[in-house]
């Protein structure tokens, strides 16, 4: 019997006492042994299970006191319909998500959207935003792809959940992007907590913190009191090339691809979000690059 | 023909379920996603959710129905918080009188341990800890995911695999 089949047998806890005594020898059985003794630690903390059960108890009681009340068969079936009809909007809403609203941008687009709290959101191109308009009493809680600018009215906490990480705030003006491989969370105004990569930062007004391809930077942010494509522009301080590219994909709606171009470098500058050809020259000319362009289809390459 | 079973619409019956459910349904949906992904608030939307079903529900059937609803719960989200599993910080085990050498390096180890289970796979992850926690017997576990005993043992040992590649050079030094 070789270790494997001890460790599994020891999982299985099918081990002989002969076999156990002999696995008890060896040095894995002190490190599966040491392994087991510290994951007693990662219990969960106990619960107030009656407190649990009281709040279940409360979704639950208004339906309930619907039901007792006595009336004439007629109102009965109509109350029946009426619960029925009632309990399809319900249903209809938690599984087919009517609730749940979703506002979208295209390339080269943005658009301005208020929450039902009068809180702002400015999409960036090719960004979407959704929420859920039935729990936002319970939660200000928004999902976001791509970039956006949130303009936040004072109350209960506020979240931008994306897939690298969330933002949550009282009250205050900040801008999330999340592109492939870029996060960028800037705050131009109060303050904000981002968690991502299981790091909690806090941020005040002016600094940004940036996670590039799993690399977490974070400083103060120099420009502007408000993001450059508000003003129909799109700019970078220290970006990966790459990201700059995509970001000239998504605002003119073209496909981009490279050729012997170092994608990593890193570009500062900016380029208008309404003139392709000066916007391919800002970010062509810096490094010496050409561009090719042929219909949607557009060629950076390294010129000789 | 049965009639159908109404009985879990009382409250009685109801708290009996939750009673002897509750725990067990809290710590998978804990193991599964962590603390930082609200598991006490999805534990507790099951348990409305099988009260509004409760005639539909037998009171057999309830454990089952309360699994699945919370199995399915998060995965509409787009995007969820990490996985954070965080663990008790004093040791219940080990004396208090312990060099600041051991101390230093138990320390470490609780911390890789920690990363290592945070980044298995969500399958792995509570298999592994319902088995090793919370003592589940293998056949339990099958049988409240829905999958074979079989892919039960697989997936631990796999989680095993993992958590030593992980930290294993550690102790090598202890």
């Amino acid at each position: 019997m070789n270790n494997q089949d001890y460790i599994e047998k020891w999982l299985n806890d099918t081990l002989s006492g002969d076999e156990l005594a002999l696995f008890s020898q060896t040095p894995e059985f002190k490190e599966v042994q040491r392994m087991d003794n510290a994951l007693q630690r990662f219990k969960p903390a106990d619960l107030n299970w009656d407190s649990s059960f009281e709040k279940i108890k409360a979704r639950k009681q208004k339906e309930a006191r619907v039901i007792a009340l006595s009336w004439p068969s007629v109102l009965r079936i109509a109350a029946v319909l009426i619960l029925g009809v009632g309990m399809l909007f319900y249903f209809s809403d938690r599984y087919f998500g009517q609730t749940e609203m979703t506002y979208r941008t295209g390339a080269g687009e943005t658009k301005e959207f208020t929450l039902p709290d009068n809180s702002v959101v400015t999409l960036n191109a090719k960004s979407s935003i959704s929420f859920s308009k039935s729990e936002w009493q319970d939660e200000r809680k928004v999902t976001l792809q791509g970039e956006a600018f949130f303009a936040v009215q004072k109350g209960e906490q506020f979240q931008v959940i994306t897939p690298s990480g969330s933002v949550a705030v009282l009250g205050t003006q900040f801008n999330v992007k999340d592109r492939s491989d870029f996060y960028e969370v800037v705050c131009y105004e109060g303050k904000v907590q981002v968690k991502a990569s299981a790091k909690l930062v806090q941020l005040t007004a002016k600094q940004y913190y940036r996670e590039v391809q799993k690399k977490v930077s974070q400083a103060k942010w120099e420009v502007a009191d408000a993001p450059a494509w508000f003003k129909k522009e799109s700019a970078f301080e220290s970006v990966p090339y790459q990201e700059v590219l995509d970001e000239l994909a998504r605002q003119y709606d073209v496909n981009l691809t490279t050729k012997e171009v170092d994608v990593d470098q890193l570009f500062t500058g900016r380029f208008p979000n309404t003139d392709l050809t000066t916007a391919l020259k800002a970010v062509t000319i810096p490094f010496g690059f050409s561009y090719q362009v042929n219909g949607k289809e557009i060629r950076v390459f390294h010129a000789e | 023909m049965e009639e159908p079973d109404h009985s879990i619409c009382e409250e009685s019956i109801f708290r009996k379920i939750f009673k002897e459910q509750s725990r067990d349904l809290y710590n998978f949906l804990y193991y599964k996603y962590g603390a930082g992904n609200n598991p006490e608030d999805l534990m507790q939307e099951a348990f409305a959710r099988l009260w509004d079903n409760c005639k539909k529900v037998t009171f057999e059937k309830a454990r089952a129905f309360l699994f699945t609803v919370a199995n399915n719960q998060m995965l509409n989200e787009l995007a969820k918080k990490k996985t954070v599993l965080n663990y008790e910080k004093e040791d219940q085990v080990t004396q208090t009188n312990q060099s600041p050498q051991y101390l230093l390096e138990e320390t470490e180890y609780m911390n890789r341990l920690q990363k290592a289970i945070e980044e298995l796979t969500e399958e792995q992850r509570v298999a592994f800890l319902l088995n090793r926690v919370e003592g589940k017997k293998h056949r339990e576990i099958a049988e409240l995911l829905g999958i074979s005993q079989k892919a039960v043992e697989k997936r631990i040992y796999k989680a095993l695999e993992n958590l030593q590649q992980k930290i294993g050079n550690i102790s090598k030094f202890g």
